[in-house]
C-alpha cells in the first residue's frame, strides 16, 4: 500500500521540492500551506506522515501539532524548521513530534528520516529491507544473505534492527547498551564490543560494514548503492 | 574612579565646604570669646583699680601751698602694689595742672569726668595698654589710676584658650570622622564603580538595586533604564539579524533540494557539473548563514548568570560529534573520540556552537588518511572541551590572527568563512573560558582547546554534594 505524506509549507519552492522529491520516492504527497488547511485536511484523512513546517502564515506549526495531538491522533511528525534546532526540538518533542530537521538539509537526510519515520511508525508487515547484500525480513525475523539464512541470536537480531533503523548514523556504545539489553540484564557497553564484532563477522559477506568509531561506538556504513 | 570631571571628587568637595565653614565658624567663635572674656577681666579687675582710687581721693587736699596728696611714698607704694602689672596714677586740678604720682600723661576720658561716679576705659600710655580708672572730687580734681594689661590679657587669653582648644580638638575631629564617613558613605559608589568596570560589553543586565542607597539610587535607576533601552536596541538587532538568517534558511533548503533532485535526474555531464558547483555555492551560504545567526547569538548572549543550566559536555560531544562521524567518513577522516565526564553552566546552544565550529575547522583542515579526536574532561582548573587534529596546522604567527572574523589562514585555503574561530572565541568569552591552540601532541596538526573556569562549576548543586560526600 502507498503510504501518505502531508506536507505543510507555505514557502512555494521548499514545498514544490518536498512534494516532488518525496513523490520520487514512491509515496503519495497531500500539500498544504496554510496551518487551518492542513488542520482541515488532517481531520479529514488519514496519513501515515506529516511534514511539518513550523513558519506557517496563520496558525504556528506548533499550535497544529497540539490539535493534532490533543485530538488523539498518533500521525508521525516530522518538524521542518528554520529556527534553532535546539530549543525547537525541544518544544516540539514535548508536543508530540517525532524527529525534526532544521532547514536547509539534504534530499539524502529527508529520505533517511521520512523512511525511518515510517517504517518506526508501522513496521510494515512486508517490509523487506536489502541492503547490499542482506535481505531482511523484520515480521518474519528473518536475514538472508544471497538466499542463505544467516543465524542471529536475540541479541545481534536486536543491533541488527537498530542499524536499520538508523542508517547512515553513529551509534553511541550507550545507546547499543541501552537498546539490546533485556529489562532486567543491562548490558554492559564493553559487552557490546562483543556482539558487534560477532555481528559484523556474520553481515560480512553482504559487503556490510560496521565501523568502529574510536571512544564512541559504530557506524554501519550505507553501501553505495 | 579619575578626577578629571570639574566637579571633582564629592568627597574633596564635602571636606572643602566643611572646612571653610568650620574654620569661619571658629573664628567666630574665637572672636566672641574674646570679647567676652575681654569683658570679664575688665569687671574682675576694674574692681582692683577702686580702691587704691578711692583712697587717693580722700587723700588730696587744697593747701595753703597748693594742693597736695596726704600719702607718704611707703603708703603710695603699698597703694599701688601688684603683683602681675604696673600701677600708677596722675592728679589734675581744677586748672589742669598735672601734680602727684609719676604720670603726667595719662589719656582723659573724651566726655569728661563727673564727681563721685568712677569711670573705666581702655588707653595706651607710652605704647603700653592700659586699664585706667578716674573720678573727680567734689573740690575739682581728677584722680587717674592706671593699670598695665596683663593680668587681664592672661585672664582674656585662659578663657579664649579653654574656650577654643575644645573647639579645635571637635574640628579635627569632625573632619576626620566627614573623612572616614564619606568615603565610607561612598563605598557604595565604589562598589557600583567596581561592578561596572569588570563588566563585558555584552552584559547589560540591570545594575542590582537591592544594596544601593537611597542618594545612589536614582543614578543606578536612570542607569537601568538606559541599559534596559541599549538591551532593546542590540535584541532588536540581534532579532534582525536572526530574522533576516531564518529567513534565508528556507529559500536555501528550496534551492539545495531542487538543485538535488535536477543533479540526481540529470544525465548530461556538463549540466551535471554546473549543478554540483550551484549545490555546493548553496550549502555554503548555508553555512555561513548559520554562522551569522551562531556569531549573533554569541554576541549577544549575557553573560554567565547562575541561572544557567549545567551542561554534560561529553553529552554535547557525543551529540554534537556523531553528526560529523559520516561526513568526516566521507572525507576518509578518521573522527574519533575521547570524552570524559565534564560538566560546565552554560548556554548549551553557544556551547554547541563552539563545538560544532572546531569539528567543523578540524574536518575542513584535515587531509584524507587523517585522524580528528574530540575530547572534554574535568580537571582542578576546571572543565574541557578539545579537538585535535593532524591536519596542516595553523603556524604559531596565525595562531592569535584566526580569531578574528573572516580571517583565513594563508596556510588554510579551504572553503571556510573565516567566521568559525570567531564564534568559538566569543562563545569562549560569553563562558569566561580561554580558547588556546597549540601544536598536536603527535607533532602535526593543530590542538584547540577551552578551558572553562573551575568556578564555573561551583554553583552545580551535583558537584557541590560530590565535594560534601568526599
Amino acid at each position: 500500500m502507498v503510504q501518505r505524506i502531508l506536507v505543510v509549507e507555505d514557502d512555494p519552492l521548499l514545498a514544490e521540492s518536498l512534494v516532488r522529491a518525496l513523490q520520487q520516492q514512491g509515496y503519495r504527497i497531500g500539500h498544504a500551506r496554510r496551518g487551518h488547511d492542513a488542520d482541515s485536511l488532517l481531520q479529514a484523512h488519514r496519513f501515515d506522515l506529516l511534514l511539518l513546517d513550523i513558519g506557517l502564515p496563520d496558525i504556528d506549526g506548533f499550535e497544529l501539532l497540539r490539535r493534532l495531538r490533543a485530538r488523539g491522533d498518533a500521525t508521525p511528525v516530522l518538524v521542518v524548521t528554520a529556527r534553532e534546532a535546539v530549543d525547537e526540538r525541544v518544544h516540539g518533542l514535548d508536543l508530540g513530534a517525532d524527529d525534526y530537521l532544521t532547514k536547509p538539509f539534504s534530499l539524502s537526510e529527508l529520505e533517511a528520516r521520512v523512511r525511518a519515520l515510517l517504517r518506526r511508525a508501522r513496521p510494515a508487515p512486508a517490509a523487506r529491507i536489502v541492503v547490499g547484500g542482506l535481505t531482511v525480513e523484520s515480521d518474519a525475523h528473518s536475514a538472508k544473505i544471497g538466499g542463505k539464512h544467516v543465524d542471529l541470536t536475540a541479541r545481534e537480531w536486536a543491533l541488527l534492527e537498530l542499524f536499520l533503523a538508523r542508517p547512515g548514523h553513529a551509534l553511541s556504545k550507550v545507546t547499543i547498551a541501552k537498546t539490546i539489553s533485556d529489562s532486567d540484564a543491562g548490558v554492559a557497553p564493553n559487552t557490546v564490543e562483543v556482539y558487534v564484532s560477532r555481528l559484523r563477522a556474520k553481515l560480512e559477506p553482504a559487503g556490510i560494514v560496521i565501523r568502529t568509531v574510536r571512544g564512541f561506538g559504530y557506524l554501519w556504513e550505507q553501501p553505495l548503492a | 574612579m579619575p578626577d578629571h570631571s570639574e566637579a571633582g571628587s564629592i568627597q574633596a568637595r564635602l571636606l572643602r565646604v566643611l572646612m571653610v565653614s568650620l574654620v569661619a565658624l571658629l573664628l567666630l567663635c574665637a572672636g566672641v570669646t574674646w570679647f567676652v572674656a575681654f569683658r570679664v577681666a575688665n569687671d574682675a579687675y576694674d574692681h582692683g583699680l577702686l580702691d587704691p582710687m578711692m583712697d587717693i581721693v580722700q587723700n588730696v587736699r587744697e593747701g595753703p601751698l597748693g594742693p597736695s596728696l596726704a600719702l607718704s611714698p611707703r603708703e603710695q607704694e603699698a597703694l599701688l602694689f601688684d603683683g602681675s602689672d604696673r600701677v600708677f596714677f596722675g592728679i589734675r586740678d581744677a586748672r589742669g595742672r598735672w601734680f602727684g604720682g609719676g604720670a603726667h600723661d595719662i589719656p582723659r576720658p573724651s566726655g569728661g569726668l563727673s564727681p563721685r561716679k568712677p569711670q573705666f576705659y581702655s588707653a595706651t600710655v607710652n605704647d603700653a595698654d592700659v586699664r585706667i580708672a578716674a573720678m573727680a572730687t567734689d573740690a575739682g580734681f581728677e584722680v587717674y589710676v592706671a593699670e598695665t594689661t596683663n593680668k587681664r590679657d592672661r585672664l582674656v587669653w585662659e578663657v579664649i584658650l579653654t574656650g577654643l582648644v575644645p573647639s579645635l580638638l571637635v574640628v579635627v575631629a569632625a573632619v576626620a570622622l566627614v573623612w572616614f564617613g564619606v568615603s565610607h558613605g561612598l563605598s557604595p559608589l565604589r562598589r557600583l564603580h567596581d561592578e561596572l568596570a569588570q563588566r563585558s560589553p555584552n552584559d547589560l543586565r540591570d545594575v542590582d538595586l537591592s544594596h544601593a542607597p537611597a542618594e545612589v539610587r536614582p543614578a543606578i535607576v536612570a542607569l537601568n533604564r538606559l541599559l534596559l533601552r541599549v538591551r532593546e536596541t542590540s535584541e532588536a538587532q540581534r532579532r534582525f539579524l536572526a530574522d533576516a538568517a531564518h529567513q534565508l534558511r528556507t529559500p536555501l533548503a528550496g534551492l539545495q533540494m531542487q538543485l538535488e533532485l535536477e543533479l540526481r535526474a540529470s544525465t548530461s555531464s556538463s549540466l551535471r557539473a554546473t549543478l554540483a558547483k550551484m549545490r555546493d555555492a548553496v550549502l555554503r551560504t548555508g553555512n555561513f548563514t548559520n554562522r551569522l545567526l551562531a556569531l549573533a547569538r554569541a554576541e549577544q548572549s549575557a553573560p554567565p548568570a547562575p541561572d544557567d543550566s549545567p551542561v554534560d559536555l561529553r553529552e554535547l560531544a557525543e551529540r554534537i560529534g556523531a553528526q560529523w562521524i559520516a561526513p568526516a567518513l566521507d572525507r576518509g577522516i578518521d573522527l574519533g573520540f575521547d570524552l570524559s565526564p565534564a560538566t560546565v553552566h552554560g548556554d548549551p546552544l553557544l556551547l554547541a556552537d563552539m563545538l560544532q565550529n572546531l569539528i567543523d575547522n578540524a574536518v575542513r583542515y584535515t587531509a584524507s588518511g587523517g585522524a580528528i579526536t574530540v575530547g572534554s574532561g574535568e580537571d582542578a582548573g576546571g572543565a574541557w572541551l578539545a579537538v585535535e587534529d593532524n591536519g596542516v596546522g595553523i603556524p604559531a604567527s596565525d595562531r592569535a590572527r584566526v580569531f578574528e572574523r573572516f580571517y583565513r589562514g594563508a596556510a588554510a585555503g579551504g572553503d571556510g568563512c573565516g567566521l568559525g574561530l570567531a564564534i568559538v572565541k566569543e562563545g569562549a568569552e560569553r563562558h569566561r573560558a580561554s580558547v588556546t591552540i597549540d601544536d598536536a601532541p603527535g607533532g602535526r596538526g593543530t590542538l584547540v582547546c577551552v578551558r572553562f573556569p573551575a568556578s564555573s562549576k561551583l554553583s552545580s548543586p551535583a558537584l557541590l554534594d560530590a565535594y560534601a560526600a568526599a
